[in-house]
């Protein structure tokens, strides 16, 4: 029984807009929970509310299908009603700077200690320096001063007296002080102290010696001397500032009552002010000291710095560097971190160049987004991720280490060995939410022994759902989406093609796509195309120009080979009968828009050893796939017609004017049509094209982007103009995924075009060449004519005339070659 | 003679510089009265024949801060002294540049304060950016040590005022001109220092001295003092004055005085001529 073609309600299911009960969609809540998305969300909420080591998340499935929307609202809901988590600031380490203190405070603490301490140095740089100049400090401070310059005018001062009673000069050299013989005020020149009786020489020489000795002695005390004068000068000048200090760093203690690392920082800088009093001295003073630094000479202040920024940079040790803390409102944090670098993951140390050095300090720590998730969620992009170097081994350092270690990537790699900041390490609990799409998910799985330790919970997500019974809700999202987005409202029209369109993106017309990125910009067009035509309300017009508009824009390149094709510079037929050549169909997905491209498909037939030559292959054009569906025909032909004979033909199977290669089965049935199709010299209907894949029973099996590949054929046929004997064959079991554009479904309404949904190779030859196929009979013959019948024949030829050559027959391979009538006859 | 006479007659400073470090800076200082004068600015370094004798008798050098002992022979010590004289020529051809003055430098090996006296006789104006001769104190040990110092002179304390010692009107008048306007330049307080017999005699020297000066400018204080020599002394070690102006002609400025002003004021001196 021939086949016929299918019905136009077979290529496209409506959704009827009448069965919508509803105006407009401004009419329909809210959509509750996640649509179609059961298995993700047990995954989610499992994962969130995991609370042990490595059970961190991993969120896989297709792009657009809301796994970042989905996952971030059920991440904000659950820290909604979770803790502030404490505030992490770093300080200086007075004791060791390049190991910065991290300071564990209270949510929203850090933030006013830092204003505190700003304050406090504001205040104390007024308190200080009145304290310094009060008159008690002056006269202490004198007193001091005096005393030892005494002590040193007294012990110099007697050496001198001793040194000119014994007519010697005390003289001042470059570095120090020498002994001389003198002779008035000078030195006695040296031909008259050689002149001396030797009596008197060695006298002048021991009198030298002597208080040299004496001398030496004094200078040796001057450190020392200099030390205790300081010890003194800086125990005054502490006990000074700690009457500055006393009331202002008490008011603070009483601030961060209880909180003992705030306690212990504020010790730590009160023990600090009282070493580094001078920092809050006016610059001016500390300068009157330094004639270099005369105004009229200046050019000395070093790094063109004032004295009064100088200071500031100064005191810039008793800053506090809040990490986290800023603007927490309150509940847990969830953090997504769009740029997931190395640096921007765990933190960094930044440096400021100064006079050709790189310098830094606590104040230059800045945080990553594992410091601002801490005590909450981070969700990254698992591809970016994996694209930044080192991210993701540092990622995977910091979870199974529980603390956040800032290190640059050199000093982790050991390549840096200059000193810079060790920060102390921050204590880390965060939930880690990764995102990516399941081939990275599974290469994960399969390559990195951590992961499986690390992100323990797999968050799939589906890009389809079932449509029967779902069309409701699936009218609900739309309604949400569109309030969301604000857009106008749809009409039943319009919502129905939505869902029409949904099932053409699930490919499939019993499912639904969740691939709600795309749907969301379909709405957010029709909306624009409404607005376009004032209309207030989205119609099914508006959805239908907006999808037009969408393949509009992208369609340059089909348009450009259709051209291509009808000006038969490629050369595709669409119309008449050919032997050994079928109409193929391919698909170029090209990202955002693929299309069905017509291919010529053409076979050649010799004697040979059982071979069909895939040319593709043979210059590296053809992918696995595409060879593998060739190597199924030889099985097919071998086992069907030469089941107990060699197969003893050699075929050629080509992509006519393809040149970017070609991979996938989907064409395996088309080759096997048109090698049968060489083999019988039955010539195939042009009006039609074939996909479909073909296993070694010769039954035609699904393939992808059926809908593309039958579009991709009408669009030709139509622009050559329609003959009504034009039409596409497909494999049976791709009848469910028909979704086709409206002009497809117009021409097969109207007789003008056909789909052809086959089973067999049997059915699809009837239905290329017009002739009966044959049923195998008893005496393991075909039925005469038949197209089996006359394959076998052929094939039966062919393996006599090997057999005859093999013999020393005088054919040669070259005369029987290609259909030739000559070695036909030669062989019967 | 009045003051813009006189300062025309100033054509040049001569800034007499040693082997000590902190010659280059009273040469830095003086630079900056010469480009205010706008005269010439001529550095002399002195190769002190006290130091070339010493290294040439026995008996070490004392090194202050550690108390070593260090010989140093005659070539080494006039080694150090041409160093030290390259480094002076190098300095004074930089300022000079720098502030557009036309400039000489010299070098003479002679006794410090009598060269002082000498190049008094024959300069406008000399300013002795000499070391201070002992006893040394921490004030007058290198520089570079003390400002290492946490807190060298205190935090807080009072700018160095630029002394004047005014020993007459007839060159006290142009002592406390190029004073004033030295302490113009620096911001600096003016302290003149009177030394007069008391009753009215004396309070006619500071009434001449404060007509002397300008009403404009840095603060100015006028002390009348003892006429004794100690007294002198005493007043100028108080007063820890960053610059010394006196006149070169008067009785205070003869080779042994310089000497004992040197020690006692632990400042640049500067000798004004009568010209």
């Amino acid at each position: 029984m021939p086949i016929k073609p299918l019905k136009a309600t077979q290529i496209y299911r409506h959704c009827d807009a009448k069965s919508f009960r509803f105006r407009s969609t401004a009419e329909l809540p809210d959509l509750d929970g996640v649509l179609g998305q059961a298995r993700a969300v047990e995954a989610l909420s499992f994962g969130i509310g995991m609370e042990k080591d490595g059970y961190n998340l991993f969120v896989l499935g297709p792009r657009a299908t809301g796994r970042h929307t989905i996952a971030r609202s059920f991440l904000e809901r659950r820290a909604e009603g979770e803790a502030a988590p404490d505030d992490w600031a770093y300080v200086n380490n007075f004791e060791a700077p390049h190991k910065p203190r991290a300071l564990r405070l209270p949510a929203g603490r850090a933030g006013s200690l830092r204003q505190d301490m700003a304050r406090l140095i504001e205040e104390l740089l007024i308190a200080i320096p009145a304290a310094f100049q009060t008159d008690e400090y002056k006269t202490r401070r004198e007193a001091i001063q005096e005393e030892f310059q005494e002590r040193q005018e007294t012990a110099f001062g007697a050496i001198q007296e001793e040194a000119r009673k014994r007519d010697l000069a005390l003289v001042r050299t470059p570095m120090g002080l020498a002994l001389a013989p003198a002779r008035g005020n000078e030195v006695m020149p040296p031909d008259e102290f050689h002149k001396l009786p030797e009596l008197v020489r060695k006298k002048i020489e021991a009198d030298i010696e002597e208080l040299q000795g004496r001398l030496q002695e004094v200078a040796q005390k001057l450190p020392d001397w200099e030390r205790e004068r300081r010890r003194r000068i800086r125990e005054l000048n502490r006990e000074i500032t700690g009457m500055a200090l006393a009331q202002l760093i008490g008011r603070l203690r009483k601030s961060y009552a209880g909180l003992n690392q705030a306690l212990d920082y504020i010790a730590a800088v009160e023990r600090d002010i009282g070493e580094h009093v001078d920092l809050f001295l006016p610059p001016e003073a500390g300068q009157a000291e330094v004639p270099a630094n005369m105004p009229a000479i200046a050019g000395a202040a070093p790094m063109g710095q004032s004295p009064a920024a100088r200071q500031a940079a100064a005191l810039r040790r008793y800053s506090v560097n809040v990490m986290v803390g800023d603007g927490n409102n309150g509940g847990a944090p969830v953090i997504t971190e769009e740029s997931p670098s190395y640096a921007n993951l765990i933190g960094r140390v930044e440096h400021q160049a100064e006079m050709g050095a790189l310098l830094t300090d606590f104040s230059m720590i800045k945080p990553g987004s594992l410091h601002r998730a801490n005590g909450g969620y981070l969700i990254i992009d698992a591809l970016r991720l994996l694209q930044q170097p080192y991210a993701w081994e540092a990622l995977k350092r910091v979870l199974r280490g529980n603390s956040i270690r800032i290190e640059s990537p050199g000093e982790m790699l050991s390549l840096v060995s200059t000193v810079s900041l060790e920060p102390e390490p921050i204590p880390l609990d965060v939930k880690v939410v990764l995102i990516g799409e399941r081939q990275i998910y599974y290469l994960l799985c399969q390559r990195d022994p951590d992961f499986d330790d690390l992100f323990k919970v797999a968050v799939d997500f589906d890009e389809n759902m079932e449509r029967g019974g779902s069309v409701s809700q699936f009218a609900r999202l739309i309604a949400t989406m569109a309030r969301r987005h604000e857009l106008r409202p749809l009409n039943p029209g319009g919502v129905a093609r939505v869902v029409e369109q949904a099932t053409r993106l699930a490919g499939d017309v019993k499912k639904l796509s969740l691939q709600i990125g795309h749907i969301a910009d379909l709405l957010k067009e029709a909306d624009y195309w409404a607005a376009e035509k004032n209309r207030t309300v989205i119609g099914a017009e508006d959805v239908q120009t907006a999808l037009d508009a969408q393949v509009r824009r992208v369609d340059r390149l089909s348009h450009r080979m259709r051209e291509s094709i009808v000006q038969q510079t490629i050369l595709i037929d669409t119309d008449g009968a050919k032997v050994g050549q079928i109409n193929g169909l391919a698909v170029l997905d090209l990202g955002n828009f693929a299309f069905g491209k017509p291919s010529r498909i053409s076979a050649r037939v010799r004697i040979g050893n059982g071979e069909v030559i895939d040319i593709e292959r043979r210059v590296d054009l053809g992918g696995p796939l595409h060879s593998k569906g060739v190597l199924i025909l030889s099985g097919y032909l071998g086992a069907r017609y030469a089941a107990d004979h060699p197969l003893s033909l050699s075929a050629s199977l080509v992509f006519e004017q393809s040149y970017g290669g070609v991979d996938g089965d989907s064409a395996s049935s088309a080759e096997l049509y048109v090698l049968l199709s060489a083999l019988a010299e039955l010539p195939i209907n042009q009006g039609l094209a074939v996909t479909g894949s073909v296993n070694q029973h010769g039954e035609v099996q699904a393939i992808g982007g059926v809908n593309e590949k039958i579009e991709g054929f009408f669009d030709l046929c139509q622009a050559r103009g329609l003959t009504g004997q034009q039409g596409v064959l497909i494999p049976k079991a791709n009848v469910p995924h028909l979704m086709l554009n409206r002009g497809v479904v117009k021409a097969v309404r109207a007789g003008r075009f056909a789909v052809y949904a086959v089973a067999s190779i049997d059915q699809g030859m009837e239905l290329l060449t017009g002739r009966k196929a044959g049923r195998l009979g008893r005496n393991g013959r075909y039925p005469a004519n038949s197209v089996n019948r006359l394959v076998q024949d052929r094939i039966h030829e062919l393996a006599d005339m090997r057999r005859r050559f093999a013999r020393g027959g005088r054919n040669d391979s070259n005369n029987g070659s290609n259909n030739s009538k000559q070695g036909g006859e030669n062989g019967s | 003679m009045t003051a813009t006479e006189a300062s025309v007659k100033q054509r040049r400073i001569l800034v007499a510089m040693d082997s000590n470090a902190e010659s280059l800076a009273g040469l830095r200082r003086a630079a900056t009265l010469a480009s205010e004068l706008r005269i010439e600015l001529a550095g002399l370094f002195l190769e002190d024949i006290n130091l070339l004798r010493m290294s040439e008798l026995p008996g070490h050098e004392i090194i202050l801060g550690s108390g070593s002992r260090k010989s140093t022979s005659r070539a080494e010590m006039e080694q150090q002294m041409r160093h030290r004289a390259a480094a002076a020529r190098r300095e004074v051809e930089r300022l000079a540049q720098a502030f557009s003055l036309s400039w000489t430098f010299e070098v003479r090996r002679a006794g410090l304060d009598s060269a002082l006296r000498e190049a008094a006789r024959s300069n406008e104006l000399v300013c002795s950016a000499l070391a201070p001769p002992p006893l040394p104190h921490a004030a007058a040990r290198p520089r570079t040590s003390r400002r290492r110092a946490v807190y060298p002179h205190g935090p807080v304390r009072a700018p160095r005022p630029v002394l004047a010692l005014y020993e007459g009107a007839e060159g006290g008048a142009r002592v406390l001109e190029l004073a004033q306007r030295a302490a113009q330049i620096n911001h600096l307080p003016l302290e003149v220092l009177v030394p007069a017999r008391a009753g009215a005699a004396g309070q006619k020297a500071v009434d001449e001295a404060n007509r002397c000066l300008s009403e404009a400018g840095e603060p100015v204080t006028v002390r009348r003092l003892p006429q004794s020599e100690k007294a002198l002394l005493n007043a100028l070690a108080a007063a820890r004055g960053q610059l010394l102006f006196l006149d070169a002609a008067s009785q205070a400025a003869t080779a042994e005085r310089l000497a004992s002003l040197r020690s006692a004021a632990k400042c640049d001196l500067l000798l004004v001529s009568r010209h």
